[in-house]
């Protein structure tokens, strides 16, 4: 994935930046507003990682310029302002998602994986998803594995809808809370993990592969074990 | 303790020169002197419609009788009496013999008089007379006399009384009849012709200054008064003392008032305070003025002009001593606000503006001014115990996560099991900077602008939805009861889901396994009443303040994971909303969150 990072703090650009070529990206990185705009509209990326307050230029109005102009490269925004005003003013500016600093980095990195996941699926009209033998069917709103219904409770249901749609890449706790139940708090308790604990009852116990995977310190993963994909990841 | 008790600054007294240079004393004080002009004038005014509203009624009143009083003087008959000659005889004798229509012409006079004389004298006789008879002629040669006094005199050269003896005795008898038929055409004519015309200004003096016994009772009036001015202008009688005429009436009315009211020596002379007297032109140029005097109208007439000297006087004084008063209270609020404004810039937070006391306007600002610097007072003292709370609560962390990088530096073979470690100390730390930063803005209020209306049912429905299999999990038992309908509120949900999460949190954490945890929304009349228990061991009552305090842990929970600052935020959202918050112990903890009625 192609990343272009726009933030005007040494530090954080570059432990940022250098996560995520660890993980596989290509990162570019600039730290004032103008710059960074002229550089987002004339490269192509896949995913932009804007800062909200920058010298020059604000995040908000770099995002708004592009999007002005065509542009619709995903967009995660990155601030420390959190208030929901705030990430309002983001998402109408075109953003697709809002990160409030300090954030932990596996958080960045899912998001951002995430970000250009949606992309991708976007341009195509899907009504099926499945990964190995499980399939999902939007329409019937049915779960099979290995030809056998499972039968799903409706948030159970979306759970897996999302992880499905995000197949092969890491979402945070945060991330579910977020999309899933549409909840923006922190639980001290991990109430998530509860509920990906009983949808993996329903959905790996009794076949050989576990589809749904713990990845410590970061989330969790949908994937077939046998494939190989981004993001390093053990089986829970 | 009340705040004025608490206030430390102690204010100096607001000297008289700082009131006086302020704007508020100059404003108010202009203010004052305008107000007072305006009434000045409208006084002035007053005075003069005043004195016409009153005095021209009664002069109306009056003109009847004037008129009476004239025409009585008019057609008073000479001859009534035939024991005395009076004065007023005299006077009104002197009348008969001119006649306007051919005597106006004064060469006519002479030479008529000169025939009348000439013929008198030219038969005079001295024969014997009866006594009446004597005194008729007397009469009409004294008429004669005073008629042609101008004349004859400067014929003959001698004083009236001798000429008037010589005539008496040359008189014939045989003219008197004559002489009479003569009178008594005049007397007719002179009826129609009136006073005024026929009267010199000096005879009139001579002659109301001598008949003034029977002309006052011919006048029957008591308070009249008249002016009686020759020809040139000088004054040949008054009553009217000091007086001045004024010029409130143009109409035919004069109006005098006397300017020094006291009695007067001489009782002919009226003490008259107001006049109202019409004017009568006389025959030779002299003007006699007559008409009522008002005593007591005159006295609230009078009254004005001296009502608004003296209030013009006073009324600069008043305003200046009020609008010192006024001001002092305004400058004094100001000072004492600038003061108390310089002492808070200063840094000092504990400073108070000194209350009047008096529950007035600036009474109640003071005490809204000094309410706001409490606040800030307690924004400050939080501040200072939260950074205080911060830099304890986050060193002990961070040195944890030092010692463990060091360890790790000194142990790279550990590195495996050790990141991990770390990675769980930051990951706590950034909870921890979150949740603090998170109360820091509930605190603030701030979190006020994104309030809406939302339902507190689908709410909490929602955090039993997400928590339900956690208790499942832990072995809890789980009741909940909410209302049917939505319960409407005004708020952040966000906020509330976060409060509601932390009490859950709580309960998960310290509910032991077997246990039960019960949670109930009920509306009634006067609000509604969140209600969360579990079958915990509760809270210990000495510790049941401090529970809320940031950091706080129960001191057999030391070791809990968690940030301890779940109950902190909840107390702030609380407070935010407006909704109480309270702890109890009953079989276990008991949390009730009582929310206003909505609307």
């Amino acid at each position: 994935m192609r990343i272009f990072l726009i933030e005007d703090d040494s530090d954080v650009s570059s432990y940022v930046s250098n996560g995520l070529r660890e993980a596989g990206h290509t990162v570019d990185t600039c730290g004032d507003g103008k710059m960074a705009l002229v550089q987002a509209a004339t490269e192509d990326y896949d995913v932009l990682l804007v800062d909200r307050m920058l010298p020059g230029l604000d995040g908000l109005a770099i995002v708004k310029t592009l999007r002005g102009s065509g542009n619709t490269t995903p967009v995660l925004f990155l601030t420390a302002l959190g208030d929901v005003d705030r990430r309002v003013e983001g998402f109408e500016a075109g953003g697709d998602d809002y990160l409030i600093k300090p954030f932990a980095f596996s958080e960045l990195l899912a998001r951002a994986e995430a970000l250009h996941r949606r992309r991708g699926a976007q341009e195509t009209v899907t009504t099926q998803l499945q990964v190995a033998d499980l399939s999902l069917d939007l329409l019937g709103r049915e779960v099979r594995r290995a030809g056998r219904k499972i039968e799903l409770q409706p948030r159970e249901f979306q759970l897996l809808e999302y992880l499905l749609r995000n197949a092969g890449q890491v979402v945070t706790r945060t991330m579910l809370l977020e999309k899933v139940w549409d909840y923006h708090f922190d639980p001290q308790t991990n109430v998530i993990d509860v509920h990906i604990s009983r949808l993996r009852q329903k959905v790996d116990k009794g076949h050989d592969q576990p589809l749904i995977h713990t990845v410590r310190g970061a989330g969790y993963v949908l994937r077939d074990p046998g494939l190989r994909d981004s993001g390093v990841s053990e089986p829970g | 303790m009340s705040l004025e008790i608490q206030a430390l600054e102690t204010q100096a007294s607001l000297s008289r020169v700082r009131v006086f240079r302020s704007s508020t004393f100059r404003r108010t004080f202009l203010g004052f002197v305008l107000v007072w002009a305006i009434c000045g004038g409208a006084l002035f005014m007053l005075e003069r419609s005043a004195t016409r509203a009153v005095l021209l009624p009664l002069a109306k009143e009056a003109e009847g009788r004037i008129e009476d009083l004239l025409e009585e003087i008019a057609h008073q008959d000479p001859l009534d009496s035939e024991a005395e000659i009076s004065e007023a005889e005299i006077f009104l004798g002197m009348m008969e013999l001119k006649i306007p229509s051919q005597l106006e012409d004064e060469e006519y006079l002479e030479a008529y008089i000169e025939g009348l004389f000439q013929a008198l004298v030219g038969e005079s006789s001295a024969e014997g007379e009866e006594e009446g008879e004597e005194e008729r002629h007397q009469a009409i040669l004294i008429r004669l006399a005073i008629l042609g006094e101008r004349d004859l005199r400067g014929l003959e050269g001698l004083p009236i009384a001798d000429y008037a003896e010589l005539m008496f005795e040359e008189i014939p008898r045989k003219y008197h009849d004559a002489l009479d038929d003569r009178i008594g055409e005049f007397e007719d004519r002179w009826e129609d012709v009136g006073l005024a015309r026929n009267l010199t200004g000096p005879d009139m003096a001579r002659v109301l200054g001598q008949a003034r016994g029977d002309l006052s009772e011919l006048l029957e009036e008591e308070d009249f008064c008249f002016e009686l001015r020759g020809p040139t202008g000088e004054i040949l009688l008054t009553n009217l003392g000091e007086s001045t005429p004024s010029t409130i009436f143009d109409t035919e009315y004069v109006h005098f008032r006397t300017t020094t009211p006291e009695a007067f020596e001489d009782d002919w002379e009226i003490s008259a305070r107001h006049c109202l007297v019409k004017e009568l032109r006389l025959g030779d140029g002299s003007l006699l003025r007559c008409g009522p005097s008002f005593d007591h109208a005159g006295q609230v007439l009078l009254m004005i002009p001296r009502i608004r000297n003296a209030a013009l006087g006073s009324g600069l004084l008043v305003s200046l001593i009020l609008s010192f008063l006024l001001a002092r209270i305004t400058v004094r609020f100001l000072v004492d606000l600038s003061r108390a404004s310089a002492s808070l810039q200063g840094g000092d937070v504990k400073t108070r503006i000194r209350r009047p006391g008096d529950r007035g306007d600036f009474d109640r600002a003071v005490s809204e001014i000094n309410a706001m610097l409490e606040q800030l007072d307690g924004s400050v003292s939080t501040l200072t115990q939260v950074t205080d709370n911060i830099a304890h609560d986050l060193r002990t962390p961070l040195t944890r996560l030092q010692g463990q990088l060091d360890l790790l530096k000194r142990h790279p073979e550990s590195a495996e099991t050790m990141i991990e470690a770390v990675q769980d100390e930051v990951n706590q730390l950034l909870a921890t900077f979150n949740a603090l930063l998170r109360i820091a803005q509930v605190e603030s209020a701030q979190r006020r602008r994104s309030f809406r209306t939302i339902d507190l049912v689908q709410i909490v429905d929602d955090m039993v939805e997400l928590y339900a299999p956690v208790f499942a999990e832990q072995g809890l038992s789980f009741d909940f009861r909410l209302p049917e309908g939505p319960v409407r509120f005004f708020g952040d949900s966000n906020l509330w889901m976060q409060a509601l999460s932390n009490l859950l949190d709580n309960a998960l954490k310290y509910t032991p396994g077997g246990g039960r945890v019960n949670l109930s929304l009920m509306s009634s009349e006067a609000g509604t009443l969140f209600e969360l228990r579990d079958t915990g061991p509760g809270i210990p009552e000495t510790e049941m303040e401090k529970v809320f305090q940031r950091f706080y842990r129960l001191q057999k929970h030391r070791r809990e994971r968690g940030t301890g600052l779940g109950l902190t935020l909840v107390a702030a959202i609380c407070k935010l909303h407006g909704a109480p918050i309270e702890l109890a112990n009953d079989g276990g903890l008991v949390v009730h969150i009582r929310f206003p009625k909505f609307g």
